[in-house]
């Protein structure tokens, strides 16, 4: 970088915008100054990155009267994990912290992963639609397409040794107009450079065989074969738990204050829970990564978070929905920007439909609230495809926040002034495709960086001793398992029928857990249409049993108790 | 091995007062009855409403719910009756002659056979996103049965201060039942103009305890990460749209919900039943039979009932129905309404089936006042009663024979003026 570049910027954004100084720090760009819009803020950023120049863009523009949230942390204070040593400390307990412990749990090192909450991907890694994307609509030089290409060659296997499902239903884009036949040459020659395998272009005859549900205005289509949909939130706890399984650690409830620095060295971390001697910090903090970077004196990039809002439709739906991901050329969600694929209707893994997302820029970093105008712009757009799909068969809804970097693309590398730090931030869509990849590139910076070759895990094993859902056994199978403990064959969650045996088994997991949130998350007890409706009840008294909670101190999620206490006539025997 | 099933005449599904009702009612018919129950006990949702006024009609005395379900079963025990409790149907499959039945229950899982199936379901709330409830996802937004639940069965209480939307019968049972516990109901917010549940509730369970009851205007939001902290009520016009300007916050710490019920027809649509856009239950002829063939539905799963009364009729009817059925071909002919009736059940009449003293059940779309029913059937009048209130809420129920009509080919249902 030149300063000429720096002065070309501020004449730029200048023009535009008053009061906004453009400075250096060696080869990033610092942005500076007070805005009244959210969305000049990101603009400028975003103006910053287009020009390429520049290593990172470090925006320190403030919105007017508006004071930054703090970031949700745990109520609890103690020094369970205080002076505690490791080889590396993962900061974030979403899929990418959760696949780079994994695959530390390969090599004979001793790693702990610390998530603020009481739970794994409880943020973007559960607020999502669940796809294996292909990459169609990425650029090649990307670490995007870099790590999304080098995982889909190793999905398939991983989900299925970890006992995750994995379908392979590809993802279709319908094209409704005839002259966008033009654009099938540079899509095949896209495809070609993206390493697409299974690439199908469907005339509108294959296409009604195919997907007979969706829009009566489709010309032709074109199938990526490769595309699949897994349970983005069951294979973060998968990873964390078959991680455990083979020595990593996890502490939940633990949240990063503070990095004590020496010089260019990260000396340790200050917790809730105490503080905690590293080697070698991994930022796998979502949306907060800046906020770790510039606590290790090592940021060169900025979060800007962005949401985005998915409607999950009943299963039932199911008859009228598309046997693949399927999206019509143009309904994307977000025209101005192509950072978000536009999203689709999606059949999940457990075949509710699922319709979005949207993409709105916001200052927020935790606000997982939903509004009615994203849940009717899903819907708008996406019937567009579908045009059966109905607002009334919507069971649930929910907002996740991308961590976006003006740069748009992932940030997979080692510290650039603090020695002793490994970044993998900045991870959005496609980030659940990319997780293997990057996890294993993160081990490899992590050598270079303690100047040393780990060795193999002798033990490591993927087993998770862990059931398929009684559900989907035959009747034999589910039998057999009823009669070595009855509780299989009392069924408590009628919507999605999981058995009193199946809740039990999830509460004593490899990392336990013992809300209902986190029981919903794990067998599904309470995802299907009633919501919870009947079964909360029953988990909340499984709980209680078995965990030795009083039933007034379950909770829902978080701190969030569902009852306040007894009756007036009070003595209750539960 | 051969596994011998056990086989039955009528399978009845689901142990709640239809269930129970149809149960007893096939077995008096001399048929060999199952019946199966997902829960412990029977009695269905009837065994968390402990407030009374259950049985008016069907025992000429003001019951609780609890005792009403008693009653019934203590009637179905002087039946042979064969019971399944704790037991869950997980599959359907349909034979030429009959049915088989996936069960599964502590012994684990089994197949039985039946000729005839009665699907008594019941039904489950609306949820608060149903409603298109935004904002948070916390702890303290639950519907108002699984409130019932915590505080009847569990003894615990879901809330000390609470708003409670919607003002169906549960919404308000509720709202007096909270109060009696020394919980705070701020007020019972209705989107509609015109109250959801019974008058006598309204009266016994809000007036009598000055609850505010606030009509035309509902909840669009929830605040609070964990637990609830707060709600945005909004006033809505008559078409159900939101008035600008008119948001209100509320702190409270639970929003209940009794927004609405729908009849639970997830088996019965695995067999392809059909289900009436209007009422969410089976399409049925006046033996309760739904389009498929020696299926029956009854309660509140072939349509939302507010009396627990009419359940067990309907069940009763179901189950001598089931007991008494002759395969024989059918011809049904549809029951049309005109634009002031919300539904009529049964939605069908089939003329080749017994065609005397046939029990409907309708409700009306809008409060009316001074109205006549006029049943015609091939365009005459056959029948005629006097309502000088009507209203949705409040279901009506009319006897009428057919037995005379000749060759029915259209019955229309209608509500007119009264001619002075």
């Amino acid at each position: 970088m030149e300063n000429k570049d720096i002065i070309r910027l501020q004449k730029k954004i200048s023009k535009l915008y008053k009061n906004i100084k453009v400075s250096s720090k060696e080869d990033c760009v610092v942005l500076k100054g007070e805005l009244d819009n959210w969305s000049d803020i990101v603009n400028i950023g975003l103006m910053a990155a287009s020009t390429k120049k520049f290593y990172g863009v470090i925006n320190e523009i403030k919105l007017k009267g508006y004071k930054e949230a703090p970031m949700r942390i745990s109520d609890i204070k103690d020094n369970e994990y205080d002076g505690i040593e490791c080889d590396v400390l993962i900061v974030g307990g979403g899929i990418i912290g959760s696949a780079i412990l994994h695959e530390f749990s390969k090599y004979n090192v001793n790693a702990i992963l610390i998530e603020k909450e009481n739970d794994l991907a409880l943020q973007a890694s559960s607020r999502n639609d669940g796809c294996i994307h292909v990459g169609i609509d990425l650029s090649n030089k990307s670490k995007k397409w870099y790590y999304l290409n080098r995982s889909l060659e190793i999905y398939e296997k991983l989900a299925n040794d970890l006992k995750i499902n994995y379908r392979k239903d590809g993802q279709t884009i319908v094209f409704t107009k005839n002259f966008q036949r033009l654009l099938l040459p540079f899509l095949k020659i896209k495809a070609k450079e993206n390493n697409i395998k299974e690439v199908h272009v469907l005339n509108k005859k294959e296409l009604e065989k195919l997907e007979p549900n969706t829009t009566p205005y489709a010309k032709f289509a074109v199938k990526f074969g490769n595309g699949a949909v897994i349970c983005p939130y069951n294979m973060t706890i998968a990873l964390a738990e078959n991680a455990v399984l083979n020595g990593g650690k996890v502490f939940l409830e633990t949240s990063l204050l503070d990095i004590n620095m020496e010089g260019d060295v990260i000396k340790s971390v200050v917790t809730n829970r105490g503080t905690i001697y590293p080697k070698v910090l991994i930022n796998a903090a979502g949306v907060f990564s800046d906020k770790i970077a510039k606590m290790a004196n090592d940021q060169f990039f900025t979060i800007h978070p962005r949401k985005g809002t998915n409607a999950i439709l009943d299963k039932k739906a199911k008859r009228y929905l598309s046997n693949s991901s399927i999206a019509v050329l143009g309904s994307s969600a977000n025209h101005k920007t192509s950072h978000s694929k536009g999203g689709g209707v999606v059949p999940t893994i457990d075949y509710n439909p699922l319709v979005g997302p949207t993409a709105h820029e916001t200052p927020f970093r935790e606000d997982f609230t939903t509004d009615i105008q994203a849940i009717n712009e899903v819907m708008s757009k996406h019937v567009s495809s579908m045009p059966k799909l109905s607002k009334n068969d919507i069971i649930t809804y929910f907002s996740g926040i991308r961590a976006a970097t003006y740069e748009e693309d992932f940030i997979v590398q080692k510290g650039k002034w603090t020695k002793n730090i490994v970044h993998a931030a900045g991870i959005q869509s496609p980030g659940i495709t990319a997780a293997p990849a990057i996890a294993e590139d993160i081990v490899k910076f992590t050598q270079e960086v303690l100047n040393t070759k780990f060795t193999k895990n002798p033990k490591f094993s993927y087993k998770r001793g862990i059931k398929n859902p009684l559900r989907e056994l035959d009747n034999e199978t589910r039998n057999k398992y009823i009669l070595e403990n009855p509780d299989y064959g009392q069924i408590i969650c009628r919507c999605e029928e999981i058995s009193k045996g199946e809740v039990i088994d999830a509460l004593n997991r490899p990392i336990p857990v013992n809300t209902i949130s986190g029981i919903k998350r794990r067998v599904r007890a309470g995802m299907g249409r009633c919501q919870g409706s009947f079964c909360e009840p029953q988990v909340l008294k499984i709980i209680s049993e078995n965990k030795g909670i009083s039933l007034e101190n379950v909770k829902k999620k978080g701190n969030g108790k569902v009852l306040v206490g007894d009756i007036k006539d009070g003595d209750s025997n539960g | 091995m051969v596994i011998v099933m056990d086989k039955y005449d009528v399978i009845v599904i689901g142990g709640g007062p239809a269930g129970l009702a149809a149960s007893k009612s096939a077995c008096k018919n001399n048929s060999n009855v199952l019946l199966i129950e997902r829960e412990a006990k029977l009695g269905g949702i009837l065994k968390q409403c402990i407030h009374d006024g259950f049985g008016v009609t069907r025992f000429k005395q003001k019951l609780s719910g609890p005792e009403y379900a008693n009653l019934e079963i203590e009637q179905l025990k002087k039946e042979k009756i064969t019971i399944s409790l704790l037991t869950f149907v997980t599959k359907i499959k349909k034979l030429e002659s009959g049915f088989i039945l996936t069960l599964v229950n502590r012994e684990g899982v089994k197949e039985v056979f039946g000729k005839n199936l009665i699907l008594a379901t019941g039904c489950r709330e609306r949820t608060s996103k149903q409603v298109f409830i935004q904002g948070t996802n916390p702890a303290g937004v639950i519907s108002a049965g699984t409130a019932q639940y915590y505080i009847n069965i569990l003894g615990k209480m879901p809330t000390k201060k609470c708003v409670i939307l919607g003002s169906g019968d549960i919404g308000l049972i509720m709202a007096r039942r909270i109060t009696l516990e020394g919980g705070k109901v701020i007020g019972v917010y209705e989107a509609k103009s015109t109250p959801g549940g019974l008058t006598r509730n309204i009266v016994q369970c809000l007036n009598d305890f000055s609850i505010p009851l606030y009509l035309s205007k509902t909840v669009t939001r929830v605040f609070g990460e964990d637990r609830l902290e707060a709600v945005e009520v909004c006033k809505v016009d008559e078409r159900m749209q939101l008035i600008a300007d008119t948001k209100e916050i509320i702190k409270c710490d639970a929003l209940i919900l009794s927004v609405g019920l729908i009849p639970e027809n997830e088996l019965a649509e695995s067999i392809e039943v059909e289900i009436s856009k209007r009422t969410k239950g089976p399409k049925v002829d006046q033996t309760l039979m739904t389009s498929v063939d020696n299926v029956y539905s009854c309660g509140n799963a072939l349509h939302v009932n507010d009396l627990a009364d009419y359940v067990s009729e309907s069940g009763e009817i179901a189950g001598k129905n089931a007991a008494l059925n002759k395969v024989n071909n059918r011809n049904l002919v549809k029951v049309t309404v005109d634009d002031k009736i919300a539904y009529v059940v049964p939605s069908h009449i089939d003329t080749n089936k017994p065609l005397k003293d046939i029990v409907f059940y309708f409700r009306s779309k809008n409060v009316l006042e001074n109205k006549v029913l006029h049943i015609c059937v091939n365009d005459k009048q056959i029948y005629t009663k006097r309502f000088n209130n009507i209203r949705p809420p409040e279901m009506e129920r009319v006897v009428v024979n057919l037995g005379e009509c000749e060759k029915i080919e259209k019955i229309v249902f209608k509500l007119l003026e009264v001619i002075k």
